[in-house]
């Protein structure tokens, strides 16, 4: 009994393993992909990041251009970007001078993933409990309660909840920093406002699923063997219940950590949400594509992270 | 014995239960569901709103009013009453004239006005250029007009009453009127992007489920990439490239929103073409375009119905946070994004400038959604 079952064990761990490492090769042509689509957009757009109000001498302009490379022919331009990509370098920022696109993001990642971080650990523990809670209640006030809230809490965006906690708590009732950043205090709003919906949309998922679970034959099953309740809810039902909160966790994840423009701006954070959108504007190439990169590389981690969770939560899913 | 059963067949009978159709009874049910209809008559008033309200508001929407900047909401008419005489006093003292005690009565103000030499009537233009009083005039004792080359007179002027009941904006334009053409714009937006993404989807999805095989694969592997691209930052570049206008905009939303739609579409069009009236049409040889456009979109069209609703809700989020991040519509145009944007921005003393375009955006969104539930209960054969 216990020696085929090592042995399977051992199957699927290297099973695995070569699942990881296929995916991660998968992900390099993904990512090429999405590097030369953006580099050419970008390129292809007019303005410059050099345009500004009083055209700049025309000696200066050609030296910058040729400091930056931008005399030589796109394509090259494209191959040495991508030669310099490999190597980890994306270049000096073009809109703020003396930063690479490098040290932006050591500064602000950090702080982008420690609040996407928290405020994810809170919506899935708030949410996976409000919602195994409804459905275990279901059709009582609890949980009309929490399915009332989370319509709520999915319906408003985002960038109505952040102006209105950073008046609410911020300027009428003085609580908490309606912005800025530093304290933990500072922390509380952002959290708040990119928890909450979230756990609404956390909360709904859950429920459902577990509704679903409850009436499933494994559940009966657990509970015909006289298992205690709290083992039949959160075992056998909670694991099955689970799975469509990982695979939506897998995106969701990704934006969060990545830091959110709205929250950024309105609550004057330093994180990297803002770089996109700045970086566009500015026509910062390198700026727009490190976020683009940087992005698409959370995405495609947490989604290889969530096919794993996956095949491990549901014993039915195969590496294949 | 015959005849009488053929007489009870054939007599007129009203049959007992009355058949109905598939859409009657969805209708039913959409009309059952109370959250659903009333969310449907909140839409469509403000829907009208959107699409009336600034024609019949007494401001127009870009109408800058410099004296009533960031005026709080109040259902009461401007200018308050302690305001007028002040404001009268210091509009008339541009004129350069002494100026005697000036008076209120009702909406008309009177102050004595003097000079050394003859009054010039043109100083009336700087009551006029007030927004607080209007019809000025320079008149004697009598309330005739003032005689040419006369040294003193009365400056008489109406007060002129102007309501903002939401108040007005940093720039002294009406914020209800505002609200209105936010409105129009949002739901304007929401419906056209939705429509784009529902032309696109359909065919795209009904294309590759119908033809299968190697091109469903390439045109699904197409799919498959554009959603691995973080894609509202595609719509952002498309905006910051290509330039803030209206059908940019909404074509931008809609080519982000039709991936989902394409998909959806695929699937039921996997399972539609093996029905046996499709074969039927194909064994009758009607061509590949007549099967998809006669039998295999009209079947498909449940699930994309219920989809769209939700879509439209999703387009105005996309619309109003490319506002709010200053990439969608222009000045003086506004939506609601934009509002709120400019009510976060002003919060601190001017709070009604970011309640009510907030309320009224969550109202929308609320409707949207709730009709949208309600039309999914109500069309999907699969909860009966």
């Amino acid at each position: 009994m216990r020696g085929p079952g090592r042995a399977w064990a051992t199957l699927t761990g290297q099973a695995m393993f070569a699942y990881v490492l296929r995916r991660f090769a998968g992900a390099v042509p993904t990512l090429f992909i999405i590097v030369t689509i953006a580099f050419f957009m970008i390129r292809l757009a007019p303005g410059g990041p050099f345009d500004l109000e009083r055209p700049l001498d025309p000696l200066i302009m050609k030296n910058l251009e040729r400091a930056y490379n931008f005399d030589k022919p796109l394509w090259q331009q494209y191959l040495i970007y991508l030669g310099n990509l490999a190597q980890g370098d994306l270049g000096p920022s073009f809109t703020r001078r003396d930063f690479s696109v490098v040290d932006l993001f050591r500064t602000g990642l950090p702080v982008s993933i420690q609040l996407g971080g928290i405020a994810l650990s809170i919506a899935l523990v708030v949410g996976v409990f409000l919602g195994a809670l409804a459905a275990l209640r279901q059709n009582t006030w609890v949980d009309y309660m929490v399915v009332g809230t989370a319509t709520f809490g999915i319906t408003i965006p985002t960038f109505v909840i952040a102006p209105v906690f950073s008046l609410f708590f911020g300027v009428m009732m003085g609580w908490l920093p309606a912005g800025g950043w530093g304290t933990w205090q500072h922390m509380v709003l952002p959290i708040a406002t990119l928890a909450l919906p979230q756990i609404a949309i956390i909360a709904r998922l859950t429920r459902g699923a577990t509704i679903e679970a409850l009436r499933s034959n494994h559940v009966r099953t657990a509970r015909a063997y006289g298992l205690p309740s709290y083992v039949v809810v959160g075992v056998h039902a909670l694991r099955a219940a689970i799975l469509p909160v990982v695979s939506y966790l897998g995106p969701t994840a990704a934006a969060l950590l990545t830091g959110s423009v709205v929250v950024e701006t309105i609550f004057g954070i330093p994180g990297i949400g803002r770089y996109f959108v700045q970086g566009a504007l500015g026509r910062d190439y390198t700026l727009v594509m490190g976020t683009v990169v940087v992005i698409a590389c959370f995405v495609i981690v947490f989604n290889l992270i969530v096919d794993v969770l996956y095949a491990w939560l549901d014993p039915r899913v195969r590496y294949d | 014995m015959s005849n009488t059963t053929l007489e009870q067949a054939s007599g007129p009978r009203e049959p007992l239960v009355a058949g109905r159709s598939l859409g009657q009874d969805a209708w039913l049910r959409l009309r059952r569901n109370r959250a659903a209809v009333a969310s449907a008559v909140v839409l469509l008033l403000l829907a009208l709103a959107g699409i009336v309200g600034p024609w019949i508001h007494a401001h127009p929407y870009d109408r800058i009013y410099p004296q009533y900047v960031r005026a709080p909401a109040s259902l009461e008419a401007y200018p308050k009453e302690d305001a007028i005489v002040p404001a009268f006093e210091s509009a008339l003292g541009r004129a350069r004239v002494d100026i005697g005690e000036i008076e209120l009565s009702g909406s008309t103000v009177r102050a004595p006005v003097s000079d050394d030499e003859a009054l010039d009537p043109r100083i009336v233009r700087y009551i006029d250029r007030s927004d607080l009083f209007s019809n000025a005039r320079l008149e004697d004792e009598e309330g005739n007009e003032m005689m040419e080359g006369a040294t003193s007179a009365f400056m008489v002027a109406d007060v002129q009453r102007l309501r903002f009941v939401f108040g007005t904006d940093a720039n002294g334009r009406d914020l209800l009127t505002r609200i209105l053409i936010g409105i129009r714009i949002s739901l304007a937006i929401g419906v056209l992007a939705s429509m784009m993404a529902l032309l696109l989807g359909v065919t795209y999805g009904a294309i590759a489920g119908y033809l299968g095989g190697r091109v469903d694969n390439l045109m699904m592997r197409v799919v498959d990439v554009l959603y691995s691209l973080p894609f509202i930052f595609f719509v952002i570049l498309l905006v910051v490239f290509f330039g803030r206008n209206f059908v940019l905009i909404f074509i931008a939303i809609g080519c982000t929103e039709w991936l989902d739609m394409a998909r959806i579409v695929r699937g039921q069009t996997l399972t539609i073409k093996r029905q046996e009236y499709v074969q039927a049409a194909e064994a009758l040889g009607v061509s590949d375009a007549g099967i998809v456009r006669r039998h295999i979109i009209p079947n498909a069209l449940g699930p994309v119905v219920v989809f769209v609703t939700l879509l439209v809700p999703k387009a105005i989020l996309l619309e109003s946070l490319l506002s709010f991040l200053g990439l969608g519509v222009q000045e003086p145009l506004t939506s609601l994004g934009l509002l709120i944007a400019e009510g976060a921005a002003n919060m601190r003393g001017a709070a009604w400038l970011l309640i009510y375009p907030a309320v009224t955006l969550t109202a929308i969104l609320f409707a949207l959604n709730f009709l949208g539930d309600g039309l999914r209960d109500a069309l999907d054969p699969k909860d009966r």
